[in-house]
């Protein structure tokens, strides 16, 4: 691949942003007119792409179809890239915890509420039944927190049976866990259990998406520690946070940045591969997925088949380019 | 081929040989017009520093340049093969090229560590070589492999003929490479820095397998390093190369006598002694300097006009060292290390409770005095650099006290801690990976003196960096600059920079010259003896090297397997060894002066005569 | 290396549980309702009150986790009755008095359709799906890493660039737009030509019973092997690329080994390493891929199944398939790490 330089890099960043940016600048014409239907494309100057047998403009889809896409697995992805680099950078940077039982079990049943509540509470708000004692509550819950943490420093009786937890082995073994389920299945599963929504979605997804940022995290933090740098911070003794923050994560985060790209691209298939079999996701929802199973056996109107499968290839081979150029030229740092 | 010029009776003659490189920024040329020639049964040594163009020469000798992106572009090698007569190995196809090559040219590298296949056996890998060139059966190839290991004296040859790579040291895996080599009875043996990665005893022992090789096979040998004192020891000629150029070759005896150009006189000067005592090494650059033209020219009016009165310039001599260390150890000892202990457990078998350990720091004590440079001296997995990590509390111990300046950092919490850490720095092995390659430099300094609180603000801060950088030989512009714009000597300086960022009262320089090329080495030791002078701080110095220590250090202790051997002065340890394991350290170090070359040849003499007699 | 192989196995049978327990909360412990789920509008008390039982949702969380193992559990205890005996079908070790240890197949409970028992249904289609994604996986590693090695050897020439180009282009696909497409030009447009079938199973029933039709694999297998094989070919590639620039091949080649020799003897035996872990790896997801290409080519395996008992809702299928994956996933990585241990001498240290 010899074209590979900047400027082709930018090309699919320009090209990835703006047609959102022409997507939320309001142009739609998703109109159904049943005189336009089944229009063939480039021949009508209104609608560039064709028409279906409704008559709806085909870029028109093809566009509301993208936003889609990158709404649905963008966020998702930002939030499992978050939890994986936390998740995998603590698990390898400390190995093991020492841990005050007492207080560090007062914690995770603390922990385990709030993180119900938020759950229950979100799923309550996105389904425009919100009550404001749930997220009193929530705030509640914080502050316990936050008084344990604080009771745990000044009142010594609190830390008194100590152990190491080998929180490295304990990530280990969840990944292993949750990676021996194959994603698809686990959302087929859940498809069957859940109501399909978007927020049921996304938490499906986070369950599993998470792990290769957090395991490559993990590695990379490994790696990063064998480093002298580190450890000339450490004869400083600098606080183990601060050099997680200023020495590890800058440093990681150009192998870190190709494996959510991946992710993206893997959970752009995913949407597509659900919506394509009308699982999981709500039935309103318009997708490439939904156009191409909508047409696929229809050959004689190829174009409505033809432009959704370009443009998800386009899309993911876009991501799929750009991961292999950070890979293979991104590393000019050192 | 029969051409006028293959008419001598060099086993190797290599004529103008150039070899380029393409890279990002065009083509270099790594090898420029090198011309030499080796007779039947001698040694040549080639050296250089790093970039020298050392190791490339030897590739192309065996033509296994990584193409494309390296080429040889001109020249000539001519080879006088046993088989195929004298023929020009850079115009052989490649069949004839895999004919000769394992056959009549071997070759042994720097890396012990890869250079082997991790997934066949040892006796495989050395069997594979047999089976293919000499036409015997596989039994017969396996009895020969056999008798090999035991030529290079590997230890117990069955169990190694079936070991992986893995499972054998180092210094076991450069045997089994060189019993590779020698598998077909070679006539050229090339050695490309063997016994770089390696102990000086170890050393030593592979020496004198190559030594052995050449009085029993008559074995041409092209000796690389960077070590002159290995060059000393073993070989009969020495070519002497600097940025892909010769700038001197000739007989051994000669080079060390009178060596001719700046460079060679540079390189013989900035080695570390270990006979006598220096004040200040000599560096490469009182010699020799680069003129309009990127040539090398000897500096006019130098400080030193020869080798010899660059030493004797610097020579320390015994008063002086007694006068200068007499009342050393009268004041109260800044470090004091009372039954340190480190053991690290090995992996425990999951059936039984049964723990093993291995012992990497063993029952030590010591004590260090403020402004005594303390040398801390040992073989590789002797606990030094451990030990070095201890005192920092680096690493918890598993019990032992470690006093520093009279408060036992072992038990101090978070804050006692990080004031005592103000005064105690360590600068690393690894001048590659010491710094972040994502921060800025300046900011790399800056970062523990803002975390401390040194100095009212960034502008001061800055202004102390900046005073620092230039300290240590560096410019006030490289501030913003980035780790990969520098080389190894000035990432070292920077390091220094950073340890002295804080004005620390104790420093510990584990293996901090060690990657360093040795006139770069000669010139941050000097910078490190004269930083000391100007912020009176106490040093641990730890190095494999014992002359690097004995250069440095005013005391020195020798480790081994975790246990301190010997400790005392620096000239006591050296001139009156106590125990067997020091004596045996000091005697493998190969010294490099010119009784020493003039002994090495007498021997070589003798053993001819007398293996010429044995013949007869 | 035994120790290594029980490590290996213990492991294993504890992620299974794990695994076990995780589908467990998902379905049961979540705040949604499966009954409700299940039966959709229908409003009949006694029907919601039976899926209550036969799924143990009437009882405690503890409880019904012990229930679901007792199920699952090969080797268990029972009361020695008929009911239970006809329920379980098991084969009875050790009386003591009511309860009788037993010996039986994991019970999976029945299916809500055909009330037909899991583990029966399953057990006929995985089968079918096994054969399909060995098949991919088959044709995706023979091409994949000779087309990979050539690409390596051959780094920066046309072949290479066109070999990665199309692979990019692979990997990029999703399997059900490959499936559709395949489906659409192979076997509908060419179909008549190639004598292959855009859908139909491995088995089909005909007038004489079950036929096999081995030609209707090749179309999904190729589909299914299609993102596989183009990861294989990058994976071979950078790994033989990485391990011809290291220390052991420069001594290999300073031994005078033929270039060939060199490359298959030398290099490829190391290069293969992470080849095969990702193949493992990848050989579990190709049973979720399936699903899709199944699905499309009318393929009556397991993810047939599956998506039909997705649509309707008909849940302990889906428990039981999404457990027979997982299982099936960590069998793979056990043999396969026994597999790595074999060709690298490196890893039975660890």
């Amino acid at each position: 691949m010899k074209l590979r330089n900047d400027k082709i890099l930018w090309t699919i960043s320009f090209l990835l942003v703006s047609v959102g940016l022409i997507r939320w600048s309001g142009w739609s014409t998703s109109q159904i007119s049943l005189t336009n239907s089944y229009l063939p494309p480039f021949q009508h100057h209104l609608y560039w792409l064709g028409t279906d047998r409704l008559g709806r403009d085909v870029s028109a889809m093809l566009l509301s179809g993208y936003e889609t896409t990158i709404l649905i697995s963008l966020p998702i992805m930002l939030l499992a890239a978050g939890i994986g680099i936390v998740l995998g950078g603590l698990a390898g940077y400390f190995q093991k915890v020492r841990i005050y039982l007492l207080a560090f079990l007062l914690k995770v049943i603390v922990v385990g509420c709030l993180l119900w509540e938020i759950y229950i509470t979100i799923e309550a708000a996105s389904l425009g039944n919100a009550s404001i004692y749930g997220w009193l509550f929530i705030c509640l819950l914080g502050l316990i927190w936050a008084m344990i943490h604080f009771l745990q420093r000044k009142w010594e009786k609190l830390s008194f049976w100590a152990f190491y937890l080998p929180v490295d082995q304990l990530f280990i073994r969840l990944t292993e866990l949750l990676s021996s389920v194959p994603r698809l299945v686990l959302i087929l599963c859940l498809a069957t259990l859940l109501r399909p929504s978007y927020f049921n979605f996304g938490f499906v997804v986070l369950i599993t998406y998470w792990i290769p940022a957090a395991r490559l995290m993990r590695a990379e933090v490994l790696r990063i520690k064998q480093q002298y740098y580190i450890e000339a911070a450490k004869a400083n003794w600098l606080q183990d946070f601060y050099i997680l923050w200023k020495h590890a994560l800058p440093n990681a985060l150009p192998t870190i940045r190709i494996s959510f790209v991946f992710g993206l691209a893997s959970l752009i298939i995913l949407e597509s591969t659900l919506s394509f079999l009308g699982v999981g996701l709500p039935p309103e929802t318009v997708s490439w997925g939904k156009m191409i199973a909508q047409n696929y056996q229809d050959g004689q109107h190829w174009w409505l088949t033809f432009f959704p499968v370009l443009g998800l290839l386009l899309v993911i081979g876009s991501l799929h380019y750009l991961a292999d150029y950070w890979q293979e030229g991104g590393r000019k740092w050192w | 081929m029969e051409t006028s010029s293959l008419v001598t009776d060099n086993l190797l003659e290599v004529r103008d040989l150039v070899v380029e490189f393409t890279t990002e920024k065009g083509t270099i040329q790594a090898v420029k017009h090198v011309n030499f020639s080796l007779a039947k049964g001698e040694t040549i040594g080639i050296v250089g520093e790093s970039g020298s163009g050392k190791s490339v020469t030897s590739l192309s000798i065996m033509r296994l340049i990584q193409e494309p992106v390296g080429k040889i572009a001109s020249g000539e090698i001519i080879f006088d093969s046993p088989k195929m007569g004298k023929v020009d190995l850079l115009s052989l196809s490649k069949d004839e090229m895999q004919e000769l090559r394992g056959n009549d040219i071997a070759m042994i590298f720097q890396e012990p560590m890869t250079s082997l296949n991790p997934v066949y056996t040892c006796g495989n890998q050395v069997m594979e070589a047999i089976l293919l060139h000499q036409q015997v059966s596989v039994e017969e190839a396996k009895k020969r492999t056999l008798a090999l290991f035991d030529r290079v004296k590997l230890p117990r040859v069955k169990k190694i003929f079936n070991a992986y790579p893995h499972e054998l040291s180092g210094g076991q895996k450069q045997r089994v490479m060189i019993a590779m080599a020698l598998s077909c009875n070679p006539s050229l043996l090339i050695a490309d820095e063997p016994t770089t990665a390696l102990d000086v005893t170890v050393q030593e022992a592979i020496l004198d397998i190559v030594q052995d090789l050449r009085y029993d096979e008559e074995t041409s040998v092209i000796f690389i390093t960077h070590d002159l004192g290995v060059v000393a020891e073993i070989s009969d000629h020495v070519m002497v190369m600097y940025k892909g150029e010769t700038v001197e070759k000739g007989d051994v005896w000669d080079i060390f006598n009178e060596p001719q150009h700046p460079y060679t006189k540079g390189l013989l000067a900035c080695r570390p002694r270990l006979d006598f005592k220096m004040k200040v090494l000599a560096t490469v650059n009182d010699f020799m300097e680069v003129d309009e033209e990127g040539k090398l020219i000897e500096k006019e009016n130098n400080k030193y006009k020869s080798v010899g009165e660059a030493l004797l310039l610097n020579f320390e001599t015994e008063d002086e060292i007694k006068d200068r260390t007499k009342d050393l150890m009268m004041r109260p000892a800044i470090l004091e290390v009372n039954n340190l202990k480190k053991y690290f457990p090995l992996k425990k078998n999951w059936l039984s409770r049964h723990r093993e350990y291995v012992k990497a720091v063993d029952d030590v004590s010591f004590k260090v005095y403020p402004g005594v440079t303390l040398g801390l001296v040992g073989e590789s997995g002797c606990g030094k650099t451990t030990l070095g990590r201890l005192l920092l509390r680096l690493l918890e111990p598993t019990s032992g006290e470690v006093t520093f300046q009279g408060e036992n950092i072992l038990t101090l919490k978070g804050n006692e801690m990080r004031r005592l850490r103000k005064d105690m720095q360590i600068i690393f092995q690894d001048p590659y990976s010491s710094l972040n390659p994502r921060i800025a430099i300046g900011e790399a300094i800056m970062e523990p003196m803002r975390l401390f609180k040194v100095h009212k603000n960034d502008k001061e801060r800055k202004n102390r960096v900046v005073e620092l950088l230039e300290t240590v030989s560096l410019q006030a512009d490289h501030f913003n600059r980035y780790p990969h714009e520098f080389s190894g000597g000035q990432r070292q300086r920077i390091c220094i920079a950073r340890a002295l960022a804080l004005d620390p009262k104790f420093v510990v320089c584990d293996e901090s010259v060690s990657a360093l090329d040795v006139s770069v080495q000669a010139q941050v030791l000097n910078l490190l003896n004269e930083l000391k002078e100007k912020f009176h701080f106490t040093y641990i110095f730890i190095s494999h090297d014992l002359s690097v220590v004995k250069f440095m250090a005013d005391r020195m202790i020798v480790m081994n397997k975790g246990k301190i051997e010997e400790m005392g002065f620096a000239e006591d340890i050296y001139n009156y060894p106590q125990k067997a394991y020091t004596k045996n350290l000091i005697k493998a170090i190969p010294k490099g002066d010119l009784e020493d070359v003039r002994k090495a040849q007498l021997r070589r003499k003798l053993e001819k005569e007398k293996r010429m007699q044995a013949k007869m | 290396m035994l120790s290594f192989i029980a490590k290996r196995f213990f492991s294993g049978f504890m992620i299974i549980v794990g695994v076990v327990i995780v589908v467990f909360f998902l379905f049961f412990a979540l705040p949604g309702d499966p009954v409700s789920m299940m039966v959709g509008q229908r409003t009949d008390d006694i029907t919601r009150e039976a899926i209550r039982k036969e799924l143990g949702l009437d009882q405690s969380l503890p409880a019904q986790l012990y229930l679901y193992f007792r199920d699952l559990s090969p080797v268990s205890i029972h009361k020695d009755t008929p009911q239970e005996q006809q329920k379980y079908d098991y084969t009875s070790l050790l009386c003591f008095g009511e309860s009788v240890l037993v010996l039986k197949v994991p019970y999976l409970r029945r299916s809500f359709q055909t009330n037909r028992k899991v583990s029966e249904i399953i057990g006929e289609k995985l089968i079918l799906t096994v054969i399909l994604a060995l098949a991919a996986m088959f044709f995706a590693t023979i091409v994949g890493i000779s087309l990979g090695v050539m690409a390596a050897l051959r780094q920066n020439t046309f072949w290479d660039h066109f070999i990665v180009t199309n692979s990019v282009v692979g990997i990029s696909t999703p399997s059900f737009v490959a499936a559709s497409l395949v489906s659409l030009f192979f076997g509908y447009m060419l179909g008549p030509y190639l004598g292959l079938n855009g859908i139909g199973s491995l088995f089909v029933t005909g007038i004489d019973g079950r036929e096999l039709h081995l030609e209707n694999l090749i179309l999904p297998a190729f589909t299914l092997g299609i993102r596989p094989l183009a990861i294989i070919v990058q994976l071979t590639r950078s790994s033989m690329l990485e391990v011809l620039s290291q220390d052991y091949i420069r001594t290999a080649k300073a031994k005078g080994l033929s270039y060939y020799k060199v490359i298959f003897k030398h290099a490829l035996k190391n290069a293969l390493n992470p080849v095969i872990t990702a193949i493992s790896g990848w050989l579990a997801s190709l049973l979720a891929g399936a699903f899709f290409v199944e699905r499309i080519f009318d393929y009556k395996g397991l993810g047939y199944e599956t998506i039909q008992a997705v649509y309707n809702l008909d849940l302990p299928i889906v428990i039981g398939a999404t457990l027979i994956v997982a299982s099936f996933f960590v069998v793979v990585n056990i043999i396969v790490d026994l597999l790595y241990a074999l060709v690298d001498p490196r890893v039975r240290l660890r």
